[in-house]
């Protein structure tokens, strides 16, 4: 049981390093700007741009 | 400028320069991905700093998320509808510029303020477009109620249950500070539809906005007020038939006196706070609600308190640890939502680490060569302007004209006193205080670089401003007057559209005064000159 236990906490001790280390390469690379600059914002611009807008004032 | 490959040893010297992120130069203009405005990796700045920084990066992107999951399908539909809501997405490449260079205690104070203005901006976006018709009518709707952007909050705190929202803030105004094509775009759409394109771009984005029918619909009434600007007038009718409706909605004209200072006109102020309260008693059928206002304004003066502590240390010492871009921004925010419980609650922990610097003689900006006061308003897209004068030439800018909006304290004693000491508040906004209503005003400068013991005035020169422009002759004449105390450098920018005057030109009139008139080196020459023309 205890055995069990101290299993339990080591897996999550090491799931949550290795998540840890993958959060901290996307903050270090700035991967989550270059993912925005290059895929999120110009495919939300594209469908911005194919909306006809009336243009009253 | 070809960037310089340094190595680890070039950078860092030794290994513990590495760890703890104190090499004497940053070399911080090697971040950026070559013509652009985007890192090529984040800065290192040593273990402890490096990790702190990571946190508060989690934290950022935590609350963004907890935005989406509050009702997923909302937003993404609101993302669908909202060309201005895309620029949210940057918010964390807008910090790590907010916090260029930062270590040790400055870091650490300037994250909580960034964490307030996160936590505030995501609650006001929150209520704003789950009130918003244009994805079904909810029960926030009508309790939710547009104010003018220059217009705080603090009457509203009488009526609870109801909350209010700055309409053009985050739609408008704060958009060019996360990607500044935007705010580009909006000026394009405001002059397709043939408002002049040589005035303030601020109201032109505010038109863009309106005509590209981008203002979330909430509410069923809208307080609006008398601009601080000229060039607002020019965009009173298109607001007016976008947020009201076309006529369908209550306007009610909040106007606050621009001789704020002159006697006479305190009657008329006071007098404007009560016809407002009158018209939001009458639009919500609730009494104004003494108790609930006493208690915000309380709190408001005390973020005040401790926000006029911390001007102490800066006019006294070098201890002050807020950097000049987050002291602005967290003070100017402040001001327009007061209350806030995310600001009172970091307000008291910048506090302490102000303190502490004051304890134990710790100054958080070690490169500081001049102590500067900025004036007039400073550009949204190069809202970090600032803080690359500091990074590159050691300029350090302790206080800023905006962030001297109304700060008296409100005697909560007695009603009429309240109110009285309120109208003072909502006469002193943003812009309002120091560039309208007499050049005495305006020439408050000099006395304000005394105060804050500075040596050097930077004077934004927004060359869409024809107030600014106006006085400009005047402002030249002062400053040969005080040219034996003060060193006057100009900083152009064009407000919101960044392709008027571009942040590199904006650099560049600083580095001509710094190089031929001072004859200084910079603290961190790839600052120098770099080019970021393409991105945010």
């Amino acid at each position: 049981m205890k055995c069990k236990y101290a299993q339990f906490l080591l897996k999550t001790l090491g799931v949550s390093s290795v998540t840890l280390a993958l959060l901290f390469v996307v903050y270090y690379f700035n991967l989550d700007m270059k993912l925005m600059r290059s895929v999120v914002v110009p495919f939300l611009t594209k469908h911005y741009d194919s909306v006809k807008r009336e243009h009253a004032i | 400028m070809a960037k310089q490959k340094r190595t680890l040893k070039e950078k860092y010297g030794t290994i513990g320069h590495f760890l703890k992120g104190d090499n004497p130069c940053n070399y911080l203009g090697d971040l950026y991905i070559e013509g652009t405005s985007f890192y090529r990796h984040r800065e290192w700045r040593g273990v402890s700093d490096t990790a702190y920084a990571f946190g508060q990066w989690l934290l950022t992107w935590g609350k963004m998320a907890s935005l989406i999951l509050r009702d997923p399908v909302r937003m993404v539909r609101a993302f669908w509808r909202y060309r201005w809501l895309s620029a949210y997405l940057g918010a964390p490449m807008m910090i790590d510029k907010w916090i260029e260079g930062d270590r040790g205690m400055a870091l650490r104070a300037d994250l909580h303020a960034v964490s307030a203005m996160i936590s505030d901006s995501v609650d006001i976006l929150w209520k704003e477009l789950r009130a918003d018709r244009h994805f079904g009518e909810t029960k926030w709707s009508e309790k939710t109620i547009a104010f003018d952007y220059t217009l705080p909050k603090h009457i509203m705190f009488g009526f609870p249950g109801y909350y209010a929202i700055n309409i053009q803030q985050h739609a408008a105004f704060m958009v060019p500070i996360m990607n500044k094509n935007l705010g580009s775009y909006y000026v394009d759409q405001a002059v397709s539809c043939g408002i002049p394109g040589d005035m303030c771009t601020l109201p032109l984005t505010e038109v863009g906005v309106a005509v590209e029918g981008e203002y979330p619909d909430i509410g069923n009434c809208w307080l609006t007020t008398n601009n601080p600007c000229d060039a607002n007038m020019m965009d009173n009718l298109v607001m007016w038939r976008e947020l009201s409706n076309d006529g369908k909605k209550a306007v009610h004209p909040f106007v606050t006196p621009l001789m704020y200072d002159d006697p006479t006109c305190k009657e008329l102020g006071v007098h404007e706070v009560y016809e407002a309260i009158a018209f939001l008693e009458e639009q919500t059928g609730q009494k104004f609600n003494w108790e609930t206002f006493t208690a915000a304004i309380e709190e408001t003066n005390q973020v005040t308190r401790e926000e006029l502590e911390r001007w102490d240390i800066y006019a006294k010492t070098d201890n002050g640890a807020l950097n000049p871009v987050i002291q602005g921004f967290f003070r100017i925010y402040f001001y327009q939502q007061s209350a806030s419980k995310y600001f009172v609650k970091q307000s008291t922990k910048i506090n302490k680490i102000f303190a502490k610097c004051v304890k134990k003689n710790i100054k958080p900006f070690p490169n500081t060569r001049h102590r500067a006061v900025a004036w007039s308003c400073g550009s949204t897209y190069y809202s970090y302007g600032v803080q690359w004068l500091y990074n590159c030439w050691g300029i350090l800018c302790v206080i800023n004209m905006d962030s001297l909006t109304g700060h008296n304290i409100v005697d909560t004693d007695d009603r009429d006193t309240m109110i009285s000491d309120v109208a003072d508040w909502y006469a002193r906004t943003p812009m309002r205080t120091h560039t309208v209503g007499g050049n005495r005003h305006l020439m408050q400068m000099w006395e304000t670089a005394e105060k804050f013991n500075c040596d050097m005035i930077i004077m934004y020169d927004d060359i869409g401003c024809k107030g600014m422009a106006g006085a400009q002759g005047l402002i030249e004449e002062e400053i040969r007057k005080h040219s034996d105390r003060f060193h006057v450098v100009w900083m152009p920018h064009s407000l919101m559209d960044h392709r008027i005057v571009s942040r590199a030109e904006a650099r560049k009139t600083v580095n001509e005064y710094m190089i031929n008139v001072l004859h200084e080196e910079p603290v961190d020459p790839t600052l120098v000159d770099f080019d970021d023309t393409i991105g945010w």
